[in-house]
């Protein structure tokens, strides 16, 4: 028989599903899921699943916290969250989740159903074993990464206590001691006190994409567009997350030149100089070409930019470079055109398609705005490539 | 690691003993071993076995599951206010942690089996919990998943909207006197006379036309009609009460317009409710007591290579500053033994004031563990922080835990530090454990403005409702009660600052300020399509008024 937890989970899911889909287009537009994410899961706040009481606004009510500051400073507190302690349960008055939290991958899934994208059929490549995710073991060696600090202090006050170490010994009397009393004791943990988190390796057939984000970082790109770059970006790379094991991404910014950048200065960084869009797509040429050969990697480029770019740049040489090199290379090649509602967006969109719009590799795709967030992404992803 | 059932009995015995000669009076504890999954299940039912099927013990269920996998934290123990008591180990808990947790566990029943609060706690919840997961299912069966599910969430969101103290005292819930009837006045033919009047039966002359005149069948459904209209007036004048209650649930229980499952399915919801107050009263002192005995005992029960081990479980769940219950508990406990082992209580105490001969001051009274015990005997987390958080143990900890004030400032959009005295804090922390942390709603009538509708008020202590969730809330209780539904309260708009002079330190740089703020009486109605907000005069509202404690903490220069 099934279990009767697993049911009531299966309600809250699809609870939490139905009110995702319904509120999709707008959680999209406001962005807010954007800075909420993990490394695996990502805070959705829906507060129509809260079941609401008589309660105090939190905002007239107020509350004790613990720490530095002022007074006059401002706290960064989450009052929904107030009061709760590790390790206890169940002593009634239920349990105030202030917000749902969901994998990452459920979030594909839903906005996979909701889009109705098609799954992506990688070009499926048989490679090496893989670590496994699950650090369930503790080992004795292993990467500084995975040290586990606490572990490690435990095993040395241990050793030092066995060893009679004068500190050590201190700490065994000590402890019987007011806590305000105790002097600090110090623990030095050596390599035999070390413990690190182990993961089995577990041999499984793996599918790789790499993702290349362009962005045009010229003045004129700044503010609200590069936001919906970010949007974009955050439900490209989910989905594709989403159907590859294993993703990697490369940013590369340009104005006149390009070069690659890491994720954060992506969206940050702008540059006052022209505009010329072949050089990013030259770089990312020479990435694909130096580091993500096609025969292992499933390639997809996304460029964003307002369709601006120095003259004749987009026939003599973005266009030819495409043709020969990039499209070949890539599962799909996606370009967005922010327009944020300009009457006379740039030429690039236009001749793009005016001279490789029978390649359906290309997907060309125009934004005028946040409401547009959700048609270009399923522009972007609905072919399935 | 695994311990061995015998293995597992003979440190079950060993707590126990160790528990009842430090004077602990536990009832019998069934322990059980289970995985951590199966942990957090139980954890999510909050504690039974198995609970009626709902979705939000899902949610529970996969918040603790992801804690257990992304933060690390999870369960260490789980102890239900059962006779016996039930009590859960984690399976892959280590030697100590099992010694830890059962100490821990004897030191909760204690207090459930203690505590005045838990006096009248039915301790066969078990069973009931049980049931109610079995008639709820039955009832999902008839009327469908969804709708059963549906009524239950109204139901819950107004859960704790009972009465703490009723199991304590005698309410008087009747209805208001009855008015006296204009015509049970009038004495002698004025039954015949209401007769007439109520039935509509004309005045006939002649005998042999009354049956042309009024026809008998016309004048039986009048009657019954009169009947009918009798019946419902007496109900409204019964939910006119003559008093405010607060136990919203048993008024729908008794006067909603509801079905009988969905009458029962209030009425479990409300047995269940009264389980878990005790709970919610007494949480910081029933978490430092477990605690404190935990640390206590554990000097003798630990073996040496394991001390450190337990130190380190204590410290995990010390952690998370001062708002930890436990540690918030076990800081009031443990200066509370101090305090009346040392005689440091009483007249001469309190009227002393040099801080140095109170720093010295001990009489050798030793009755601090006597006291500890009747402590735990009387008091709920509310009167035990009022009565027991001292300015001096407040001195005492702050250097430590830093404790501080805060307030929301709409103009910055952030909460900001605004005192740390500890009139301040205490307030605070007073208003978090009074009446469950939760505004006092009050059901007055439901038969307003004579017209069947619902009324409730919501006491005034200054501190206003979430809006949102209570317009939510009246629109569940719509459904429940069938007509429409008002609330009265007191809402804060921002006014203008008569005072001219202040609008200089509108460009004080250095503190947050914030707009000038007025109450105003409102009462929030609810018809079953739209939400309505008339304004109420401050007369109206004077009576919801009823603590004098300003419970914000916002220094005065901030406001203008």
């Amino acid at each position: 028989m099934q279990r009767r937890i697993r049911k009531d989970l299966e309600r809250f899911k699809r609870i939490v599903r139905g009110e995702i889909r319904k509120n999709l287009k707008a959680l999209i537009e406001s962005g807010e899921l954007v800075g909420q994410r993990g490394r695996d899961l990502v805070k959705v706040p829906i507060k129509s699943i809260r079941i609401p009481e008589f309660r105090y606004d939190p905002r007239d009510a107020g509350g004790v916290g613990a720490g530095d500051g002022e007074i006059g400073e401002p706290v960064m507190l989450d009052p929904d969250a107030q009061g709760r302690a590790p390790g206890q349960a169940g002593q009634g008055g239920g349990l105030h989740v202030p917000e749902v939290e969901i994998e990452l991958h459920e979030l594909a899934e839903i906005l996979g159903e909701a889009l109705e994208l098609p799954r992506i059929r990688p070009k499926g490549r048989e490679r090496q074993a893989r670590r496994g995710e699950d650090y369930a073991d503790v080992s004795v060696v292993g990467p500084e990464s995975l040290l586990m600090k606490r572990r490690a202090y435990r095993e040395g006050l241990k050793r030092q206590l066995w060893l009679g170490d004068p500190d050590g010994l201190a700490a065994a009397q000590l402890a019987k001691l007011p806590p305000r009393l105790r002097p600090p004791v110090l623990v030095t943990p050596i390599k035999e006190d070390k413990r690190y988190l182990h993961s089995e390796e577990v041999p499984q057939p793996e599918t790789n994409a790499v993702i290349v984000f362009m962005r045009d970082a010229s003045g004129s790109m700044a503010g609200e567009k590069t936001e919906i770059v970010r949007q974009e970006n955050f439900w490209i790379d989910l989905w594709l997350r989403h159907n590859y094991e294993n993703v990697e991404r490369v940013y590369i910014l340009h104005d006149y030149e390009a070069q690659e950048v890491d994720e954060k200065d992506f969206y940050e960084l702008s540059t006052g100089g022209g505009t010329r869009i072949s050089s990013a797509y030259e770089l990312c040429n020479k990435v694909l070409e130096q580091r993500y050969p096609p025969e292992e990697w499933n390639v997809y480029c996304f460029h964003f930019s307002d369709g601006e770019n120095w003259i004749g740049d987009t026939e003599q040489r973005c266009v030819p470079l495409l043709r020969e090199q990039l499209l070949p290379k890539c599962n799909q090649f996606g370009y967005g055109q922010i327009t944020l509602g300009r009457g006379s967006p740039g030429l690039h969109l236009v001749k793009l398609k005016e001279h490789l719009g029978d390649d359906e590799r290309l997907v060309c795709s125009v934004i005028a705005g946040r409401e547009d967030i959700l048609k270009s992404i399923k522009e972007f992803l609905g072919k399935g490539r | 690691m695994t311990l061995s059932v015998e293995e597992l009995e003979a440190l079950r015995r060993e707590a126990r003993r160790l528990a009842e000669s430090h004077g602990l009076d536990p009832w019998e504890v069934v322990f059980g071993v289970v995985d951590h999954d199966k942990l957090n299940e139980i954890s999510a039912y909050e504690g039974f076995p198995a609970r009626y099927p709902h979705w939000r013990f899902g949610m529970a269920y996969d918040y603790f599951r992801k804690q257990g996998a992304y933060a690390g934290w999870w369960t260490y123990e789980l102890v239900i206010n059962t006779r016996p008591a039930i009590a859960y180990l984690r399976q892959s808990n280590s030697r100590v942690e099992t010694k830890g947790v059962m100490v821990h566990v004897y030191a909760h029943v204690d207090f459930f089996k203690n505590n005045r609060w838990f006096s009248k706690t039915n301790r066969d919840m078990l069973k009931v919990m049980e049931q109610h997961a079995q008639r709820i299912e039955r009832y999902m069966e008839k009327y469908g998943v969804e709708r059963v599910e549906a009524f239950i969430d109204r139901a819950l969101s107004v859960q704790y909207n009972i009465d703490p103290h009723a199991p304590f005292i005698k309410r008087r819930w009747g209805p208001k006197p009855k008015r006296p009837r204009r015509l049970e006045v009038e004495g002698e033919g004025g039954e015949e006379e209401l007769e007439l009047q109520d039935v509509g039966r004309l005045p006939v002359k002649r005998d042999y036309m009354e049956r042309f005149i009024n026809p008998p069948e016309w004048v039986e459904e009048r009657r019954r009609r009169l009947r009918e209209e009798r019946e419902r007036r007496r109900l409204r004048d019964a939910t006119e009460l003559e008093e405010p209650q607060k136990d919203l649930l048993k008024f729908l229980m008794r006067f909603g317009r509801l079905e009988d499952w969905q009458r029962d399915i209030l009425a479990m919801v409300r047995e269940e409710s009264y389980y878990f107050v005790p709970q919610i009263q007494t949480k910081v002192m029933n978490e430092g007591w477990a605690i404190l005995w935990q640390s206590i005992i554990m000097k003798e029960f630990a073996e040496e290579d394991e001390f450190v081990d337990h130190a380190d479980m204590v410290s995990k769940v010390l952690g998370g500053g001062a708002l930890n219950p436990y540690a918030l508990g076990k800081l009031i406990w443990e200066d509370i033994k101090e305090r009346w082992d040392k005689g440091r209580f009483g007249r001469d105490w309190e009227l002393c004031k040099d801080p140095e001969k109170k720093k010295h001051w001990d009489t050798g009274a030793r009755q601090g563990l006597e006291k500890i015990f009747e402590v735990r005997r009387t008091y709920n987390d509310l009167t035990f922080i009022d009565e027991f958080f001292t300015e001096e143990l407040f001195q005492k900890i702050s250097k430590k835990l830093k404790l501080f004030t805060y307030e929301y400032i709409p103009e910055t959009g952030m909460y900001h530090i605004t005192s740390r005295d500890y009139e301040a804090v205490k307030k605070k922390l007073l208003l978090q454990h009074t009446n469950l942390g939760r505004p006092t709603i009050k059901v007055v009538t439901g038969n307003y403005g004579n017209k069947g509708e619902l009324l409730l008020i919501h006491e005034w202590n200054g501190i206003a409702l979430h809006w949102e969730d209570a317009k939510r809330v009246l629109a569940n209780l719509y459904a429940m009660w069938g007509r429409p539904v008002n609330l009265k309260t007191i809402v804060r708009r921002k006014v203008k600052d008569p005072d001219p002079a202040r609008a200089r330190h509108r460009r004080h740089p250095e503190r947050p300020l914030t707009a000038l703020t007025e109450e105003r009486g409102v009462l929030l109605r609810y018809d079953g399509q739209r939400f309505e907000e008339l304004e109420l005069p401050p007369e109206d509202v004077q009576d919801l008024r009823v603590d004098d404690v300003d419970y914000h903490t916002l220094p005065r220069d901030w406001v203008g």
